[in-house]
Formats: structure tokens, sequence, C-alpha cells
């Protein structure tokens, strides 16, 4: 078991889509606090709030005479965000966030545009959550080593509830790894947390051998890297359809090491939810990492997968 | 001193006329570059889905001369990092820049309702409603060659004769 934690501050992409005085606000409130803050909630007609630790704290907001946060101010930030092009995003926003520069995504909330039997768009924004992705060099220093099996890299799923620091921790396997003459590495970076690629560059650091396809599908990317790159390991974010679990079948078959993330609380929750049931059933993955935020400070905890 | 006066009252008369007859000319040429351009934008949103900063850039660069400067003017005020929406920065920069690119009231009030569709819906929308517009723009752009047509020659006419009656009066 191992612990991290630190304190850091508003990044400038996040400040930038705001207004000037809420950003100010932010950033002021920002500086009291001993924790970092992990995500900003804006809700139309209330206070912003941020999250901090597993807290939700109402920020204590009046610029220019306004004490909760308006639709048009939603607006604003959405159409910053998305560069004020929203048709260049509208399959991330169908699916209920935009990914900004450096990895930070902003939730949606809104009236859904139905088209198709799908969710085309979302108009009326109702409130947004910008959750702050951070870059933790050593986040995964003491957990490597369980992952290893001489130079074999067992294949691992990290667990943990929304906002423990998945991504975090994936990043950090993957450029620790990536450091490493012995593995080549790739990623399917679906939502672009993990590299957060602008312009073909990655915003993070994600070592020296690493290669990412973002902004499709977990089940595309796996097969263009498959076909491609010929990755010692592919590492993924957040599996939640059953077209990720075949593609992950189809990696490990080919003997290709995988690292991916799902939501649970623990093995257990894990085993509750179908998608993962049947995950865990085709017996893919040998260690699962759960990561668990005790009183702001993280844990990690590593479990053998017992196979029947 | 009198032969001056006499060629001097004519050519200014001459040149009232014939800066008429120009206005005219190059109205068309400016509703013809703001269609052409409005296609260009058309097809980046729907086949390539660029940014607007991206195709205002492309714009900015590939648009004819005559009215690049508006496209060149939006770009500048969306880097501006400010709380003003792309609508009231479109707005803004259209009302400033569009009348010294030859387009008239009505050009420019079809150029202002880009200000609610650009960067605000699905491409599919959007495109059609550039297309609306750039119908719009079309039409007047035919309003602009009829009148072209008709009152050029007029303009240049009248204004060589009443230089001449000026000048017989004078003498």
């Amino acid at each position: 078991m191992s612990q991290c934690s630190g304190h850091l501050y508003i990044p400038y992409e996040i400040i930038e889509i705001l207004p000037k005085e809420l950003g100010y606000l932010i950033t002021k409130f920002d500086e009291k606090q001993k924790q970092p803050i992990e995500e900003i909630r804006l809700r139309s007609g209330r206070a912003p709030s941020a999250v901090i630790g597993n807290c939700d704290i109402i920020m204590p907001y009046s610029p220019v005479n306004q004490t909760t946060v308006m639709p048009n101010i939603l607006t604003g930030i959405i159409e910053r965000a998305t560069r004020f092009s929203i048709h260049s995003f509208s399959e991330n926003i169908s699916r209920g966030f935009i990914t900004l520069p450096k990895g930070h995504r902003i939730g949606i909330c809104g009236t859904g545009i139905m088209k198709d039997n799908s969710v085309s768009s979302v108009r009326n924004f109702s409130s947004i959550s910008i959750r702050i992705a951070r870059e933790i060099k050593g986040a995964s220093k003491m957990v490597i080593p369980e992952l290893l099996d001489g130079e074999r890299f067992k294949n691992t799923l990290i667990i943990s509830p929304p906002g423990a620091g998945k991504t975090t921790f994936l990043r950090d396997i993957v450029r620790t790894i990536s450091n490493s003459p012995k593995y080549k590495i790739a990623v399917a970076d679906e939502r672009c947390e993990i590299a957060a690629m602008e312009n073909g560059m990655p915003g993070f650091d994600i070592g020296q051998r690493c290669d990412i396809v973002d902004g499709c599908r977990k089940s595309f990317a796996i097969m263009m890297l498959m076909r491609s790159m010929s990755p010692d390991i592919i590492a993924m974010d957040e599996i939640t359809e059953s077209e990720d679990i075949d593609a992950l079948s189809d990696a490990a078959n080919c003997g290709i090491g995988l690292i991916a993330t799902a939501h649970a609380r623990d093995v257990d929750d894990l085993l509750k939810r179908p998608v993962y049931k049947s995950l865990m059933a085709r017996e893919i993955f040998e260690k699962i990492v759960c990561i668990s935020l005790n009183g702001g400070i993280r844990e990690y905890k590593t479990t053998d997968v017992k196979k029947e | 001193m009198k032969l001056i006066g006499i060629i001097m009252t004519a050519g200014g008369f001459s040149y009232i006329g014939f800066i008429k007859s120009r206005k005219l000319r190059m109205r068309i040429r400016a509703l013809s570059a703001a269609i052409s351009a409005l296609e260009i934008m058309e097809n980046e949103i729907s086949y390539s889905k660029k940014t607007v900063p991206e195709i205002l850039c492309l714009l900015s660069n590939e648009a004819e001369d005559i009215i690049r400067p508006i496209f060149e003017s939006v770009l500048n005020c969306i880097d501006r990092s400010d709380e003003y929406t792309f609508s009231e920065k479109w707005k803004v920069c259209v009302k400033d820049i569009a009348p010294h690119c030859f387009l008239s009231k009505d050009d420019i009030y079809i150029l202002l309702k880009l200000s609610t569709i650009i960067g605000r819906y699905d491409s599919e929308e959007q495109v059609k409603s550039i297309s609306l517009i750039v119908r719009m723009l079309s039409e007047n752009m035919r309003c602009a060659e009829g009148e072209y047509a008709s009152k050029s020659r007029i303009y240049r006419a009248l204004s060589i004769a009443a230089g001449l009656a000026a000048v017989i009066v004078a003498v």
C-alpha cells in the first residue's frame, strides 16, 4: 500500500475559459485550500462549488452582483472550451464531455437533442463539471514492481470510484514503462485524457516509447495499434462497453500486455456489474489495483486475480 | 486659368459618376468573394470539421482581398481572451469592417445573421443555415448585377453631362 498527496494550482487552460471574475474567485479560493481542487462544478442558478478530497464545497460567489452561476456563463465557457466550434466537438458533446488541452475534462449537462435514437447534441447547458487533470510523476512507483513478473508485465486492471485518480495513476504507469527499453507501449486514448494530445504532440510526459491513437473508440484504437505499431503493452482508460471487452480479449489473445481502468469501489463492487463480470469471466487480467481516497490521501492496494 | 477651372469642373463631376459606378462594380465583387468564402466555410465544416479559428485562419489567407479583412478581424478578435461570446465578436467585427468592403446595409445585415449560426450547431445544421445565407447573398448579387447593368452607364453619362453643363453655365 502506498500514498500520494500534494497541493497544485488551477491550470491556465481552465482559467482561460472561465469568465474573469469566476477565474479570480476560484484561484483565490484554491490558494486558501490545503489540498488541491480536483473538480470545479458550475450549476445554473446556484453558486459554484469545488470538489476537494471527497467534499463538494460551495464557493462564496458574488462577482458583479451575482450570487449564482447564470446559464449564459455556462454557454460562454462551453463556447471557449470548444473554441467557438461546437460542430468540431459534437461527437464528444453527444457523449457528455469535452476534453480541453492538457487532458482536463468538462462534463456537460443540459437538454439532449435526440436524432436517430441517440443523443446528437446538448443545448441549454444546465451544469458543467471541470475535472482537473494532474500529472503526478511517481504516483505508481511503489506499485509497479508488483505488476511485473520478471520482465513480463502482468495484465492489470485499475479500479476506483470516479475522481479517485485512475487516469493519473495509469498515465504514470505508461510513462514509467515507456521509459524502459524493454517495452513498447501504446495507448488507446479515447477521451484524450491520458496523453492529452494536441496537434500530434503529447500534453503530458508519457515517456519515450509510447504510441498513441486518440479521439476514437477504444475498440477501433486497439485494432489500429495492434496492426500498425506492434506494441508489447496497450493501455486504455475506462472500459465501459462490451465492444471494448471484445477488443481487449483479441489483444490478450495476441499476447499483448494490457492495462485498463474501470469504475468500481472494490473487487466485489466490480463483480456486481454485468459488463465487468463478463470481463473478469474472460480471465484477461492478472492483477487489480484498487485506488481509494481516505481523507484526501490516495491509497493503492494490489490484488491477484484468482483464476477459476 | 479659366481652362484649368473648366477641366477641373468637368473632371470632378465625371469622377463622381465613375466612383458611383465603381462602387456598384465593387459590391458585386465583394458579394461574390463573400459567397466563395462562405462556400469554403461550408466545406470545411461539413468535411473536415475544422474549428472556427482554423476556418477563419484559412479564409484570412485564401479569401479574396476585398473581403479578407472581415475574417482577419474576427480571427484577431476571437484570439483575444475576454468574456464576449462569438456572436458578439462577429457582430462587432462585421459592423466595423464590412462597410469598408463595398457591401450594402442589406448585405451586412445578412452577414450579421451568421453570428448566431457559426459554431453553434452540429455541422449539418450549420451547413444548412450557411447555405441559406449564401442563397440570400446570391440573390443580393443578382440584384447588384442588375443595378450595375442599368445604372452604371447612366451614372457615368450623367456625370459627364453634368460636368459639361456646369462648364457651359460657368463660361
